[in-house]
């Protein structure tokens, strides 16, 4: 016996400095003029860097400047809250409805935050993180419905999600940190696939694309948090991933840096990502299949 | 033997519990980060308040979307006789391609000295191979910025950038990687957003 412990110990300790080691190079679609010769790709090991994610409220920035018509019909069934019976199903839901709130915020709908809103703070009760929210936010929150004031509202809503965030990691509740952060991704992504039709030229649409950068810190924030929900729940990105990976990437420009008139350091060129009406649709079917399964609670 | 155990149980996890506790320490130190005096900026959730080892790097990845303005600071209001001294970079990981050479090979048949045919691998030219790597590329520096302790800018496409701050210790030093030494401090890295303007040339 003692043999075996020892034996599982220097296996620890083993893994342990493996994984301290670094990762495996993965591979990166990148396009190549000669298609005919053999591509490997390496990469810098993830170590120790910290991965973070923005937040639904970053993505919905967007819409500010784009011609875009609210669509309540996208948000998820406020009454579907009832049905979610275990932990995981809340936290992904709880991610849901933050970024419904942040949407409906985001295009001024104060009318239709203030339910949203509700559902979010029971929510959270039930999760145990309502000391993250303390009444001065619902008190400032509530104070802008009744002002309608949608600037303010879109503030607190990032505010909102941020404490959660916050309070959660300093929790060690890593589990449904992780959680609620998949499910404000994967709905704000099905938010803006149901914007508008794909147009090769659309800021939303090339916003879609850019998820590829966010999806990559998704999953390494998420898959460093021990939890054998949370990797179920990620593996079901993977066709998520694989289309992304599947987008060819180009160097368009040379990278730039110049400062505006008014001091503010403009970074320019960089790659573009190649994003086909055909990849748009197959996002869309392949979020909304996991997203249907997050708000019924099977996932 | 149950000595030699407990040795190895508490070096495994020794520092991984020393560092959480250190993180746990550092719990919300950005929201004592002074805050832009530009109007209009919100704080971002990609933030990041932690433990940082005096005399390292560490580095906190992030997404920063198109046209829109951040500002990024550090602060750390545990150890006020580091401010002004924090190092940060922003790094941009690029991918670039480059051609390797390498010997190919072909099987050949010959006859050993009893006559029997045999078959062997010889060179047959070289083959190249195109590998791609990642590499840091610095797009910031506040050290050539007279060690500024914010950065304001934005970009024309969405990137993923890495900001790497260094913590100086008592007795200076370059910016490096890897774990040394025991002595940390409270860091916020403190990200805020605005919608930017789209030209961004003619505010």
């Amino acid at each position: 016996m003692k043999f075996n412990i020892l034996n599982l110990l220097s296996i620890t300790l083993v893994s342990f400095l493996m994984s301290c080691a670094g990762s495996e190079p993965t591979d990166v679609q990148v396009e190549d003029p000669a298609a005919e010769v053999e591509v490997e790709v390496a990469e810098a090991p993830i170590d120790d860097i910290f991965y973070q994610v923005p937040s639904p409220n970053d993505l919905f920035n967007v819409l500010k400047d784009a011609d875009i018509s609210y669509n309540k019909e996208i948000l998820n069934d406020l009454s579907r809250v009832e049905s979610l019976n275990s932990k995981k199903a809340k936290a992904l839901n709880f991610g849901v409805y933050a970024a419904d709130l942040a949407y409906v915020s985001s295009l001024g709908q104060i009318g239709d935050a203030s339910p949203i809103f509700e559902t979010i703070r029971s929510l959270s009760k039930e999760l145990e993180i309502e000391n993250a929210m303390n009444d001065v936010i619902y008190s400032r929150i509530q104070d802008n419905l009744d002002a309608s004031n949608p600037d303010s509202l879109f503030s607190l809503s990032n505010e909102t999600y941020y404490k959660a965030y916050a309070y959660l990691d300093n929790n060690d509740r890593g589990d449904v940190l992780g959680m609620i952060v998949v499910g404000g991704w994967v709905e704000g992504l099905n938010i803006i696939l149901n914007c508008q039709d794909y147009n090769d030229s659309s800021e939303v649409v090339q916003r879609i694309a850019d998820q590829r950068l966010t999806l990559e810190n998704l999953l390494v924030f998420a898959s460093r948090i021990q939890n054998e929900d949370l990797d179920n729940i990620i593996a079901e990105l993977a066709p998520v991933e694989e289309l992304y990976n599947s987008l060819v990437v180009t160097e368009d420009s040379d990278f730039t840096s110049e400062e505006s008139e008014d001091g503010v350091v403009v970074f320019g060129g960089g790659s573009t990502v190649s994003f086909s009406e055909e990849d748009f649709n197959n996002l869309k079917s392949i979020v909304a299949e996991i997203r249907a399964s997050i708000i019924d609670g099977t996932l | 033997m149950r000595n030699l155990i407990l040795l190895l149980t508490i070096l495994i996890s020794a520092p991984v519990s020393f560092w959480a506790q250190n993180q746990s320490e550092c719990y919300n130190t950005v929201t004592f980060c002074p805050i832009g005096k530009r109007l209009g900026f919100t704080r971002n959730m990609q933030s990041f308040s932690g433990a940082f080892e005096q005399g390292d790097t560490s580095e906190v990845s992030i997404v920063v979307y198109k046209n829109m303005e951040y500002r990024i600071s550090v602060c750390s209001p545990s150890h006020p006789e580091l401010e002004g001294q924090l190092q940060f970079k922003i790094v941009e990981y690029v991918t670039k391609g480059t051609w390797v050479e390498k010997p190919k090979f072909k099987e050949e048949i010959y006859y050993d000295e009893d006559g029997m045919e045999q078959t062997r691998k010889v060179e047959d030219g070289v083959a190249k191979k195109r590998v791609y790597i990642k590499e840091p590329v610095v797009r910031y520096d506040n050290t050539e910025d007279q060690m500024s302790q914010d950065f304001i800018f934005q970009s024309n496409q969405t990137r993923k950038l890495n900001v790497k701050v260094y913590v100086p210790d008592d007795g200076g030093g370059e910016m490096s990687s890897g774990l040394s030494g025991s002595n940390y401090a409270c860091i916020g890295l403190l990200i805020e957003h605005q919608p930017g303007i789209i030209t961004g040339f003619s505010r």
